[in-house]
């Protein structure tokens, strides 16, 4: 076993059999191939199937197998990416049609080719808001990406295609982006467990950007322990040693972060909380403030990514993010510098508190993941667009650079997850809480019949 | 002392709140400014994009910060 891969993982069961010549690494993904094909027409997860090319990289790897070389720590594991991933051959469309007519990718993203040299085989890319801008995956030209545990409510976004092919079992993992808080959201509402790294960490060469102030890429999964091995490989980091999480000081955040949340959702945080025995609460201050200056820095950078073909080809983009991007590429220069400012002096608050607890819990969304009918939400008693408010909890955060673990509460009925939030490059605390939570059943993914675990005939 | 009850600006085309009490940005202008046509089947969302932003913008305005708090350009978490 290597030391990378942790037993228990869905992952490591896959990367175990093909290791040991139980299974072929083909079989694995043909089969994936296979189970996609047939179950996501509910949920429209996944927007291209990489066939050919995975089939022939899970040939290397059964050769490899055969001829006695290590195949890799995740030897024929499949995977998924959100289409904002460079993939060597595909054309990165970033959910959109304007980005059509580009070339194919000349190589993989920096992390699609750790995981590939890993023995992990891309096996499809993934539905998405259009540039990564909301909160819903519902994409005007790739459709609306359903929540596996209830097909007519949302997966959430942006990256709603990675957490639905988890949470349905098409996938052991897949990859996602976190910009406003696009991994956090549609792992709470699909109930899968993701990360959002320290920003800076994992490297964003061949991802397609969004807004550089903010965006990082992360792995979301199905277990804990494929999320950590995914997480490795991605950062290129040494396996980590977890400490004690008797040693790891655990405190809720208050104020913003109570309000507006669903019985069940503080229900799941009291338990948690009762669990790791912290009682402390700490309340940021001007959190209102700091979501509006991810809001600001998102719009700003954004629209100016995208002011080039605004100006040529406005009407090819999805409308909704067309108007969101045309009213940031106008902001003044004057209130974006304020909020690179403001973002100065909210990171010396987030520290003080850091200094106070070694791992803030949070909510991630209100509640459970809205219907699609009904796109809204509650928020301070008004019913609010889902796609644009399904992130209060997560952009205030996200203006920090704080890495972020979302973990799936092991609750009846429609999934809900909470942010545990750690200080910069503390990613080992926030993966010592998660196995702890795992561990006494209160955090589970409980994805739909998992067709990769199905051996060979 | 709780921020939640500073939520607003809310989101455009919700039913929530309202664009009346809020100056509304001269769009059609900033947009020629910057070079950009707005279709005008686009207007009016981006109108109410714009005066959410607007909004954003007025909160984080009405915070004083200290002249030696630098942007963030170059940060590290």
């Amino acid at each position: 076993m290597s030391a990378d891969m942790q037993p228990g993982g869905a992952a490591f069961a896959i990367a175990a059999d093909v290791r040991a010549g139980r299974r072929s690494a083909v079989s694995v993904v043909t089969g994936v191939i296979a189970d996609i094909e047939a179950r996501d027409t509910r949920f429209n997860s996944v927007t291209r199937i990489l066939g050919p090319a995975a089939v022939a990289q899970a040939e290397d790897v059964d050769r490899a197998v055969a001829a006695g070389r290590d195949p890799g720590p995740l030897a024929g594991v499949p995977f998924g990416v959100k289409d904002l991933f460079d993939v060597q051959g595909e054309v990165t469309t970033a959910g959109s049609i304007v980005l059509r007519d580009n070339l194919p990718a000349s190589r993989d993203a920096a992390v699609v080719a750790r995981l590939r040299a890993a023995g992990a085989v891309p096996v499809a890319t993934l539905n998405m808001d259009e540039f990564a801008y909301g909160f819903s995956t519902e994409n005007a030209h790739t459709g609306t990406t359903r929540n596996p545990h209830d097909p007519a409510c949302l997966a959430g976004g942006s990256s709603g295609g990675s957490a639905a092919s988890v949470a349905a079992g098409l996938l052991p993992f897949a990859l996602g982006s976190d910009t406003n808080g696009s991994i956090r959201v549609p792992s709470s509402l699909c109930g899968v467990w993701g990360l959002k790294p320290t920003y800076g960490q994992v490297p964003l060469q061949g991802v397609y950007p969004f807004v550089a102030s903010l965006d990082v890429v992360g792995p979301m999964a199905s277990t804990v322990e494929d999320l950590q091995a995914v997480y490795t490989i991605m950062a290129d980091r040494s396996p980590m040693a977890l400490p004690d999480v008797g040693s790891v000081r655990v405190a809720r955040l208050g104020g913003w972060f109570a309000s507006n949340i669903s019985p069940e959702m503080a229900a799941g945080i009291d338990a948690v909380m009762a669990h790791l025995g912290g009682d402390r609460v700490i309340e940021l201050p001007e959190v209102a403030r700091a979501r509006a200056s991810a809001f600001l820095i998102t719009a700003a950078e954004g629209g100016n990514l995208h002011l080039p073909r605004l100006r040529l080809r406005s009407m090819q983009y999805d409308p909704a993010t067309r108007s969101r991007l045309m009213a940031g590429a106008m902001l003044p220069a004057a209130t974006f510098v304020q909020a690179q400012r403001f973002r100065r002096w909210f990171r010396a608050r987030v520290h003080e508190a850091l200094a106070q607890a070694d791992v803030l819990v949070a909510p991630i969304t209100v509640g459970v993941a809205p219907r699609i009918d009904q796109p809204a939400i509650i928020v301070d008693g008004k019913s609010v667009s889902a796609r644009a408010n399904l992130g209060i909890f997560t952009q205030p955060i996200s203006l920090t650079g704080l890495p972020v673990l979302a973990v799936p509460l092991a609750v009846a009925g429609m999934p809900l997850g909470i942010q545990l939030v750690g200080a910069p490059g503390a990613e080992d605390r926030l993966f010592a809480v998660a196995a702890e939570l795992q561990r006494a059943g209160l955090a589970a993914c409980r994805p739909l019949g998992a067709g990769y675990a199905r051996k060979d005939s | 002392m709780s921020s939640a009850a500073r939520l607003s600006p809310s989101a455009p085309g919700t039913g929530a709140g309202g664009h009346d009490d809020r100056k509304v940005p001269p769009v059609s202008d900033m947009a020629r400014g910057i070079g950009l046509s707005v279709p005008a089947a686009s207007l009016p969302d981006v109108v109410a994009n714009a005066v959410l932003l607007q909004g954003y913008a007025d909160l984080l305005a009405g915070f004083a910060l200290p002249d030696t708090c630098e942007p963030a350009y170059e940060y590290t978490p």
